[in-house]
């Protein structure tokens, strides 16, 4: 990647190279990098050196508390030995495994713009799926005389297309699941807690498939990152589905109460997992292949109908009785 | 006799099943365009191949229908029209994997092939009813030389002569043309008929042409014949040549060259261009361009003009179904910059933007007339790999000599050359083949590209 672009800064007879940003870009960017680091320089600090103090009292306690147990009977000194020996080992395995994820998560590789998707760019990109298989082909198919360009679309089309197509599965089963659990359970409290549980399995098992594994922290900062890039960026996304949600809305009041709050639960849902899949995914998803919630709104009335045919009707049967 | 009726009306059947095939636009007749060793030969054959092996590991990714699974078969099978003699495939093949192994020969007369193509047609109405469709293509090859004969159709006798007696002023013409210019000269004082006079001439104009071809590597050659008889050797229809502006022409010769070149026009070019040229729908157009640079400044202009004129000979614009049958129009070009396999990949961007720039005025009308077009850099039969060394692109493969060579080539300008590019000049090594029975399907470079661009939209 680097070679080429130096000989294109030095080569004079070149003429200016256009380079293919994608506007969409802009729509991954999050913002809570810079709040983060004013926060650290003030109070994080002060906070860090007391937790450090903390924990080296701690330490100094608890040799302090073994040497005794020591003193007294050789086999209590052995079982707090034993004891704060196995805490510290797997807390400490925790830490670090939180640090490595949360690393992973902050550093994973995604292709921003074409040009850079050289032949090992690309390699690293498909590793990173840790799918042996796709790898493999992969490898079979990659030819040495691809522009980057052409590079980045045999990525999209002979790989990655094969993940996004087990995504859009999850995505889906979730989001039916979702809305049919929402428009049974007719309770709210019920409700937030299936919408917690059922997102939460959803976005690790998306996350799973692009080949990113989250740990507590990782989790947090993922949700933080697609909560954010629904909030911000998805302005575009609900201008192209207004529509949709309009008739959405009026189908919304034809349908039983119940059956409505199960379909936007069940909108919500699909809506966190494409944010996760455009945050997990290496390569940003082509504009046509961009899926719409309009497609899901279909899938998930036909759920909706099939599993509850009863609460599907009973709105208009109320209507009926009313009369 | 029962026989020949038989076999007539088997031909008669088959033409009927082809004019339905045109009218339903289920054939492509594909005109490979190319000047003098572009790489028309390897070009048919590396399609044949890699159509023929599509679903035997041939690296077809960006031809759709193969990428989807969707192509049953494809199959070489008899074409129609049985005086013309087959393209030679297998032969070529044989070449290509021989011990050694060498390019096939470059040809020198015509030749036709057709393959027809199996797939599962996708995203129409009446898919789900057929399990498959059939796709006919008929590549034609023939010699380059006799492709600058095409524009002669639109020249009368006088306007041609004026039109070479301004390229015979041009230093790398005019200096092979002593000998011929003297033949005129010294005909002109002697006592001999008209006949034999301009017999004599044309035969040193014919010699001046193969000087120009092989010394100067000049491709604008007319008449393109003289350079490539096949069965017209010796002919009195190629006893003519333009006449030069600087002698005045005795009446007796004038009427005699007038009526040859006639001749020429009518009975040679007109069924040539008639039986072959008339049909196209699709075209791909060979240029050379490493070969055009490393001949030099001249070579490379005269390259560009020889394209212009031919390019004039053919028809553009899209097709209703009356036009289908009867004349067809080239609805899509493909521009390809071939042997791209003679330089390192990063290389290939700027190989396709110099020919953007060579056919710039033929490109500028196309996209006026609303006719796609598209510029490629591909190698038919990739003979070279690529590597790395200190950080410079390289292509490594094997030399005519069967050495192995790692060589950086000059790096290829992005628009025509300026004046000190071409004092410095360009050197790119000729790498022969070194292919062998256990790398069938032979690896090709973007040709999936180009056969997408070509056939793509008739394979859904």
């Amino acid at each position: 990647m680097s070679d080429e672009q130096e000989m294109l800064e030095f080569n004079p007879q070149q003429p200016m190279q256009e380079i293919d940003v994608e506007p969409e870009q802009e729509t991954l960017v999050v913002a809570e990098e810079p709040l983060t680091a004013k926060q650290k320089s003030g109070r994080g600090r002060w906070l860090i050196l007391g937790v450090g103090l903390l924990i080296a009292a701690i330490l100094a306690e608890s040799v302090l508390q073994i040497y005794q147990a020591w003193q007294s009977h050789w086999w209590l000194g052995a079982l707090w030995l034993a004891a704060i020996v196995i805490l510290v080992v797997v807390s400490g395995y925790w830490v670090i495994r939180e640090c490595v994820l949360l690393y992973r998560l902050k550093h994973r590789r995604q292709l921003k713009r074409h040009d850079e998707c050289t032949s090992d760019y690309a390699q690293a990109l498909v590793k990173q799926l840790q799918r042996t298989d796709l790898l493999r082909e992969w490898q079979r198919i990659d030819e040495d005389y691809w522009q980057p360009q052409e590079r980045a679309e045999r990525l999209q089309q002979d790989i990655m297309q094969n993940v996004d197509r087990d995504a859009q599965r999850v995505i889906n089963k979730s989001a039916s699941e979702t809305a049919v659990l929402v428009a049974v359970s007719g309770n709210s409290l019920l409700d937030a807690v299936i919408m917690l549980w059922r997102n939460q399995r959803m976005i690790s098992k998306v996350a799973a498939l692009y080949g990113v594994e989250l740990g507590y922290f990782s989790r947090i900062r993922l949700w933080r990152m697609i909560l954010t890039n629904i909030a911000y960026a998805g302005v575009s996304e609900l201008l192209t589905d207004a529509g949709s949600q309009l008739l959405s809305a009026e189908l919304a009041a034809k349908l039983s109460m119940r059956a409505g709050q199960g379909l936007g639960a069940g909108l919500l849902t699909a809506r966190l997992g494409y944010a996760a899949r455009q945050l997990c995914r290496p390569l940003p998803v082509p504009k046509e292949r961009r899926a719409r919630l309009t497609d899901v709104q279909t899938s998930l009335l036909g759920a909706l109908k099939n599993a509850l045919p009863q609460v599907w009707r009973a709105r208009s049967n109320a209507d009926n009785s009313g009369k | 006799m029962k026989s020949t009726v038989t076999s007539t009306a088997n031909s008669i059947k088959q033409q009927a099943h082809d004019a339905l095939h045109r009218g339903l636009d289920r054939h492509v007749r594909l005109a490979v365009t190319g000047l003098r060793r572009a790489g028309k030969t390897a070009f048919i054959t590396g399609l044949i191949e890699q159509l023929l092996h599509a679903n035997e590991g041939a690296a077809l990714g960006f031809f759709d229908v193969v990428r989807e699974g969707r192509l049953v078969a494809s199959q070489l099978t008899p074409s129609p029209q049985w005086q013309i003699p087959r393209f030679k495939y297998e032969q070529a093949i044989e070449a290509l994997c021989g011990q050694p192994s060498r390019w096939p020969e470059s040809t020198n007369s015509l030749s036709q092939i057709r393959l027809t193509l199996r797939y599962q047609p996708t995203g129409h109405w009446y898919s789900r009813w057929l399990s498959y469709r059939d796709l006919t293509l008929d590549i034609v090859d023939y010699p380059g030389e006799w492709l600058l004969d095409l524009p002669l159709l639109s020249l009368d006798y006088e306007a041609w002569s004026q039109q070479q007696s301004t390229l015979l002023e041009r230093p790398e013409r005019e200096q092979h043309a002593q000998a011929w210019l003297q033949s005129i000269r010294s005909e002109l004082a002697s006592e001999h008929s008209a006949d034999e006079s301009i017999r004599r001439i044309a035969e040193q104009y014919q010699l001046f042409l193969a000087a120009c071809r092989d010394q100067s590597q000049l491709c604008f050659l007319q008449p393109g014949r003289m350079l490539m008889p096949g069965e017209l050797a010796g002919a009195p229809a190629l006893h003519f040549f333009p006449w030069p502006q600087q002698f005045s022409c005795p009446e007796h010769w004038q009427r005699l060259l007038v009526k040859r070149y006639q001749h020429y026009q009518q009975q040679v070019i007109k069924p040539f261009y008639q039986s072959y040229f008339s049909h196209f729908n699709r075209q791909v157009i060979l240029v050379d361009l490493l070969d055009a640079l490393q001949a030099g400044e001249q070579a490379f202009a005269d390259r560009q003009e020889a394209l212009a004129a031919l390019l004039e000979s053919f028809s553009y614009g899209e097709n209703h179904w009356l036009r289908r049958l009867f004349s067809a129009r080239i609805e899509r070009v493909a521009l390809v910059a071939t042997k791209a396999d003679q330089v390192p990949p990063n290389q290939h961007h700027a190989l396709a933007e110099l020919l953007r720039q060579l056919l710039l005025d033929k490109r500028r009308q196309w996209q006026f007339d609303n006719v796609p077009h598209e510029v490629f850099s591909v190698a038919s039969l990739a003979a070279t790999s690529a590597g790395e060394v200190d950080g410079q692109q390289v292509v490594q493969g094997v030399d005519e000599n069967g050495q192995t060579r790692r060589v950086a080539p000059s790096a290829l300008p992005q628009s025509t050359p300026m004046a000190q590019q071409w004092q410095k000049g360009f050197q790119y090594l000729r790498f022969a083949p070194n292919f062998s029975r256990q790398q069938i399907p032979l690896p090709h470079q973007r040709l999936d590209k180009v056969l997408q661009y070509l056939v793509g939209d008739k394979l859904t």
